[in-house]
């Protein structure tokens, strides 16, 4: 393979040194001067008539500086997809779950703000509630948006092949049912903004957002601003994991606050809050019907899904596709239907999570072609090797394999895991399971319709040219996009590492459709690596002239010239920087011409050097309605492996090794790929093992703190053997793709499939609680 | 919003409860401060809040004519690592390893644990094993109470306003060769007992239970003792047989409830589960 100078390599993190000292400011560590403090009141009931507000005690609060309601927040529709606008800023004629919004105050301090918000009465009619989304969908349930008679949000029907027609010819048909839990996204920094608000009319606000270009459009919209009158800037992240990846309701509020009081605004959310937002991990329910020839050939998939939506769309209408969109890949399946219906609900509305929407289809998926391997003596890794799709291939819903390391990641974790020693060989209470998964390597298409470019990137040289600046739309939220923007422009340019500093998360520094869908490393490294290679043309055209050497006999390395042909006279050229620096430290020297010094040169004849870089994926085909949500310049692709145990005495269940195989087209930095597979991997292992938000009878979340609801800690983690598989994607930049989101798919099936193999016992409801996996032996040894 | 203060030494305690009527006291805070912090409303805090950390007293492990004290602001941390505790009452340490996480352990004591009088409160069945006695004092003077006569409930101690827990005694003299904890949580860390079982064993060389006692946690409004259990293991082998003998008597002690963590049911049956393993002791058995 190609010898690169930066990427490929494991160098830290751009921002390393800030995170382990702690010196990294998010945006609640942040204050401004004359800055007022914003709180929410939020509707204490799931469902009900808003009769009265009264805010007349909360307004004669001292250090209230005031008091907004819909009257004076307006009725602007929006949401995420322009087909399912349905929040307003506030509630008006009714609440729809335990948070939604009815009022807000910005006073002097934090306490006055809720004192005050105490403070305002409000009238409520109760309702009947809907937790349930079967219920919801009833004939003569209420409806809890007008629109909706039905409560059904949204609804899926797709076909590819004949599924009816294909199950007759299969060998072997089976149907299972799949349920999980409403999800949290449990990212460690609850949202929070300050929005300010200038004498001139522009709105700056800073937000823990994962998308600063949708939160500008929604913001602007709502508000009724000029788009360009709004900058939306993020400082450093704490996770966002998709419920970040649109706009909020305090980046709303905070923004109309600030408006009215002429001064800064924050707001925060509590962590209790955070629950109530939500906007994470649907509840799905499952049922799979697949057919197979006896030869363990997948001939096809029958998948239908309800999902409880809560009160809002949020995501929704993306993620009711995907829950379809994302099954079929990565087998040769020629025959797929789906049916997808999302209901409304009384509670938080959920939205998009890492994997979005594919998750626990996967794990049902995966967990049912175990079942069809033991059912035809197969071994499960030899059927998933045997339909496996290989590069080139293109699914039944043309979802085209650009590249595809599949039966590569097999092989790796069939070999890493030890899987032929192990596999029936394991006594009992231990157990070994597989499972595969693919993602999107970006979003084919915006949320909303548009021409408009998925990622901008500048590069601007300094004027002594030491320094070469990098500006991104693109949001780090804690992956590391930061960090392999930079290493790509470095190696575009042929820098050093250390010369280029990266400011990114500013809508003023271009466009960038942001961190969601795992696009960044391939969209914003494309528009990256443009502009670095056009700020590399720019300088070599110029020395070039200036040298009399063409620009094809020269090359940039490690900050350096290099002249191919032999050595070249540039001491007109050092002399003349060395006296116009002379004082500072940095000097250059040795026998080589500098890159700092080229840039130099290019300085004085063009004044302004800039690198100009932008991307959208071309035509990707799929012409059937829903082809936007699924199709993807590229796909990743992984394979894991999982050990067990399995404490009989009590349903404890201990993950002891896990194998993980992921295709990423190309590593841009091998530890940044490795560190989102493990993440993705424990994120995993608590959606499988314990998360689950509970309710009580009247919508309530019961479980909002990181106590009660939990996720796994480094205790439950066991060392990860990650394995990068590099496939040489042909539309990402240097061939990379994905690792963000299709490293999580495999591992709640991968765990499943290995509690079977420990117990005997199908676990087709999450989370697998000790409790759970214990009763159900228990059921299991009665029989 | 309260005022917090910090005294140095009991007078200075006694005096604040003089002058103020609506205080409230902790020591690392780890139980109240998460109570208070969960009731957003500015209104429901108490007046004064009184920090007992500062206080030296209560702050040290000393060992008295063969008793040990322990200061009821003692962290976890500590305990863990003080020789004292490890050398003569393995059990405690046992189970505090399991309790919360290290910030947790650095910042919670003993004296706050017992205090809140929790079923699932980690250090006390190892306490009820070890009869601890807790010294309380006031400003009128002090008294000494079993620890189980102490906590009455779940969440409910037997301290009368103006009273605070000063110290744990233990007694040095005990000849238990197998020092036993487990805990059925929800996770590895950070998570509150599901069920728990402190044993205390002494096997004759023969692997003859001589000396047994038990307890149980989360099963119960308390902690949950078995002498009935107990009785019938005395001058038996630790066979499962044996144990599983025992299960009904069991039964009888606990009395466990449906809550968000689990049903009482997986309690019930985990509580017995645990006291079956106690056959792992048993070197003799063949079972
Ligand atoms: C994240 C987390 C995880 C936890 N995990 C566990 C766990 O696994 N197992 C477990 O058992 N507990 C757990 N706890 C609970 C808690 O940490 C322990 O109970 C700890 O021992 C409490 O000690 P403290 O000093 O912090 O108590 P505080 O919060 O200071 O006080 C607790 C109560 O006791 C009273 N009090 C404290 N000291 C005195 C005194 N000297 N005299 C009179 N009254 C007093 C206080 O008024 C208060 O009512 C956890 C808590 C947290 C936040």
């Amino acid at each position: 393979m190609k010898e690169y100078a930066i990427i490929n390599s494991r160098l830290p993190k751009v921002d390393a040194w800030a995170k382990v000292t702690g010196d990294a400011r998010y945006t609640d560590d942040l204050t401004m001067p004359n800055m007022l403090y914003g709180a929410l009141l939020q509707s204490p009931l799931a469902h009900a008539k808003i009769k009265r507000i009264d805010t007349s005690k909360a307004e004669k609060l001292p250090g209230v500086k005031d008091v907004v309601t819909a009257k004076e927040a307006g009725l602007v529709k929006y949401g995420v997809s322009p087909a399912r606008y349905d929040e307003t800023i506030f509630c008006d004629q009714k609440v729809r779950y335990i948070g939604d919004e009815i009022a807000a105050v910005a006073a002097v301090d934090l306490e006055t703000a809720l004192e005050a918000v105490s403070l305002i009465e409000v009238e409520y009619e109760e309702l009947p509630l809907l937790l349930d989304p079967f219920e919801a969908r009833k004939e003569g349930a209420i409806a809890i948006h007008d629109d909706f008679p039905n409560n059904i949000c949204a609804e899926v029907h797709q076909e590819f092949g004949n599924v009816e027609e294909a199950l007759k010819t299969c060998d072997y048909i089976r149907t299972d049912k799949f349920v999980n839990k409403k999800q949290d996204g449990a990212f460690l920094e609850p949202q929070s903004c300050i929005a300010t608000y200038d004498l001139n009319g522009n709105l700056t606000l800073t937000s823990s957002t994962q998308t600063v270009h949708y939160v500008q459009r929604t913001v602007a919209m709502v508000l009724g601003l000029p788009i360009g009158k709004v900058r939306v800037t993020k400082p450093c992240v704490g996770g966002g994991f998709g419920p970040k990846a649109s706009a909020n309701t305090i980046e709303l509020v905070a923004s109309l606050l600030s408006m009215r009081t002429g001064r800064p605004v924050k707001m925060t959310f509590t962590r209790e809050q955070v629950f109530q937002h939500s906007r994470a991990r649907h509840q799905f329910f499952h049922e799979l019907t697949t057919g197979v020839m006896k030869d363990g050939t997948l001939i096809a998939l029958k998948n239908v899904c309800h999902m409880d939506g809560g009160a809002y769309s949020s995501f929704g209408i993306a993620t009711v596709y995907y829950g379809g969109s994302l099954l079929g890949a990565p087998y040769k399946l020629p025959n797929m239907k789906y049916d997808g219906y999302r209901m409304y609900t009384n509670k938080p509305a959920n939205g998009a999570q890492r994997g979005h929407g594919g998750v626990i289809a996967r794990a049902a998926w995966e967990q049912q072609l175990d079942v069809i391997a033991e059912e035809l003596g197969m071994d499960p890794l030899e059927l998933r090797l045997k339909n496996m799709m290989k590069k080139g291939d293109v699914t039944c819903n043309d979802f085209n394999m650009s590249s595809f390391g599949m039966e590569e990641c097999l092989e790796a974790i069939r070999d890493g895991s030890g899987w032929k020693e192990k596999k029936g060989k394991l006594p009992k209470g231990k157990g070994i399971g597989v499972a595969c998964g693919f993602f999107v390597s970006g979003a084919g298409f915006p949320i909303y319709r548009s021409e408009t470019f998925h990622s901008t990137a500048m590069i601007k040289l300094s004027e002594d040219g030491g320094t070469i600046n990098l500006y991104t739309a693109a949001a780090d939220i804690g992956q590391g996009s930061d960090t392999v923007l930079t290493m790509m422009a470095a190696e575009a340019i042929g820098v050093r590492y250390e010369d280029v500093r990266v400011s990114s998360g500013d809508t003023d520094f271009g466009v960038d459709l942001g961190a969601y869908s795992s696009r960044q490393t391939l969209m914003s490294g494309h528009a990256v690596k443009q502009a670095g290679e056009d700020v590399r043309n720019q300088v070599l055209e110029v020395l070039s002239r200036n040298l009399k050497i063409p620009v094809e006999d020269m090359d940039i390395k490690q900050g350096l010239i290099i002249f191919k042909k032999g050595k070249v006279d540039f001491s007109g050229l050092r002399s003349q920087y060395i006296k116009e620096h002379r004082g500072w430290v940095d000097a250059p020297s040795g026998d080589e011409l500098t890159f700092k010094e080229a840039a130099r040169v290019a300085y004085f004849e063009k004044g302004v050097v800039v690198g100009r870089g932008s991307y959208k994926p071309g035509d990707l085909g799929g012409k059937y309605k829903g082809a936007a949500v699924g199709t993807s310049p590229a796909y990743g692709c992984s394979a894991q492996v999982v050990e067990v145990s399995v404490d009989m005495d009590t349903g404890k269940i201990t993950i002891d090794n896990m194998t993980d195989a992921h295709d990423c087209g190309f590593a841009i930095n091998r530890t940044n790929v490795e560190g989102q597979m493990q993440g993705s991997l424990s994120m995993g292992v608590g959606e499988a093992l314990y998360e689950e938000i509970k309710f009580d009878a009247k919508g309530r979340v019961v479980n909002p703190t990181f106590g009660e609801y939990r996720i796994p800690t480094a205790l439950d983690m066991p060392n990860v053997n990650a394995i990068i598989i590099e496939s040489n994607e042909p539309n990402g930049p240097w061939g990379a793709k994905e690792v963000g989101e299709g490293a999580i798919m495999p591992t709640i099936p991968a765990i499943l499939n290995a509690i079977y193999d420990a117990t005997g016992i199908r676990v087709r409801e999450l989370p697998v609680t000790s409790e759970r996996l214990f009763m159900a032996m228990k059921e299991k040894n009665k029989k | 919003m309260s005022d917090v203060l910090l005294p140095k030494n009991l007078h200075e305690v006694w005096k604040i409860f003089d002058k103020s009527s609506e205080t409230l006291v902790y020591a690392g805070g780890t139980d109240l401060l998460v109570k208070l912090a969960s009731s957003r409303v500015p209104h429901s805090t108490p007046n004064v809040l009184v920090c007992l950390e500062n206080i030296e007293e209560l702050r040290n492990i000393r060992e008295t004519d063969g008793r040990v004290r322990i200061g009821a602001c003692v962290t976890h941390s500590r305990l863990l690592s003080h020789p004292l505790i490890r050398d003569n009452f393995p059990v405690l340490p046992k189970a505090l390893r399991l309790l919360g996480s290290p910030p947790v352990r650095n910042m919670g004591t003993l004296g706050g644990n017992i205090c809140t009088a929790s079923p699932a409160g980690d250090a006390l069945p190892a306490l009820y094993l070890l009869d601890a006695e807790l010294e309380i004092s006031s400003q009128k003077g002090s008294r000494f109470i079993p620890i189980g006569q102490f906590i009455k409930g779940p969440g409910y101690a037997e301290l009368q306003s103006g009273e605070i827990l000063i110290a744990i005694w233990l007694d040095k003299n005990n000849d238990y060769t197998i020092h036993h904890f487990e805990k059925v949580g929800q996770r590895n860390a950070l998570a509150i007992s599901i069920a728990s079982m402190a044993a205390l064993i002494k096997l004759s060389s023969e692997g003859i239970v001589e000396k047994i006692r038990l307890a149980w946690g989360s099963v119960a409004p308390t902690i949950a003792l078995s002498s009935e259990v107990e009785t019938v293991l005395i001058g038996k082998p630790l066979s499962q047989v044996v144990l599983n003998e025992a299960r009904p008597l069991l039964n009888q002690a606990i009395s466990p409830i449906d809550d968000i963590r689990a049903k009482a049911e997986y309690r019930r049956t985990v509580a017995a589960n645990l006291l079956i393993r106690l056959s792992r002791y048993n070197g003799h058995d063949k079972v």
